[in-house]
């Protein structure tokens, strides 16, 4: 199944005529190895529950449909490492250090980027509470500096 | 092999016996090895009815002889409606190996034109 053509299943002579059709037990025999690739045993091809074989078909899809998805995700990192390492690979470039990598990989799902984007803006508030905070400290201590030192500058 | 998901008609006999009739890949192919095609029930139902039947009982009931199985039919009420559904079950193992996406929006459609 899958990559297999049409006119692979149904074979012609050499003199291009068509052969006979094939038997119910010649399209099982045939079909059999297709459906172990997909993972099927021997015994749930031939002694199962026949419609066992269209979950084992829609499985298969799906692992290809990912295996596909896997590729591509990887030809995506290996594109961004390059992009992100290219600027020290040029001649006469002053850079000397590449752009870092990314620290996690992609968000695969909608949840996944919206749990992310929460914790980043999080640790941006975090940061901007710290920078506030450092501020109205320093301005406290100056003040309080100044407090001091003015009873003594009387 | 688990064979207890098979779909399969129970048949119940005046003596109060319970057969189960139906059909897996492996009594599909063995039917077709010795010869019963699907099309015969059109084209020869005499050679091939009795032969659907007999491979009906090849899965759970293989220890029955030809004349057991023959007096079970005789004492079937509503053999016809039995045998569409035989016919059913028995194209069931390889329909489910050449079934059509159901769900598929992109499914190209057809029409019979006068």
């Amino acid at each position: 199944m899958g990559s297999g053509r049409v006119d692979g299943r149904f074979p012609e002579n050499d003199g291009g005529e068509q052969s006979p059709p094939l038997c119910y037990h010649e399209i099982l025999e045939r079909l059999c190895p297709d459906y172990m690739a997909m993972g099927m045993t021997w015994d749930e091809y031939w002694y199962g529950d026949p419609r066992m074989a269209i979950a084992y078909r829609k499985a298969y899809e799906l692992k290809c449909k990912r295996q596909n998805h896997d590729a591509w995700l990887q030809g995506m990192y290996i594109y961004e490492a390059l992009v992100d390492v290219a600027p020290i690979l040029r001649a006469f470039s002053k850079e000397t250090k590449p752009t870092p990598y990314s620290k996690q990989p992609y968000a695969l799902t909608e949840d996944d980027a919206k749990k992310r984007k929460e914790k980043e803006e999080k640790e941006r508030d975090q940061k901007n509470q710290a920078t506030v905070k450092a501020w109205a400290d320093r301005v406290n201590r100056l003040k309080s500096e100044k407090e001091r030192v003015k009873p003594n500058g009387k | 092999m688990n064979k207890d998901k098979i779909k399969v008609i129970k048949l119940k006999t005046s003596d109060g016996k319970e057969y189960k009739l139906g059909y897996d890949r492996d009594s599909c192919a063995r039917m077709s090895r010795k010869g019963f095609k699907i099309e015969d029930i059109k084209d020869a139902p005499i050679i091939a009815i009795p032969k659907l039947i007999y491979g009906a009982f090849l899965l759970y009931h293989s220890d029955l002889s030809q004349s057991q199985i023959d007096e079970i039919w005789t004492e079937v009420k509503g053999k016809e409606a039995l045998m569409y559904k035989l016919v059913e079950l028995y194209s069931e193992p390889i329909n489910s190996l050449l079934e059509e996406p159901k769900d598929d929006a992109k499914n190209a459609t057809w029409e019979v034109v006068e």
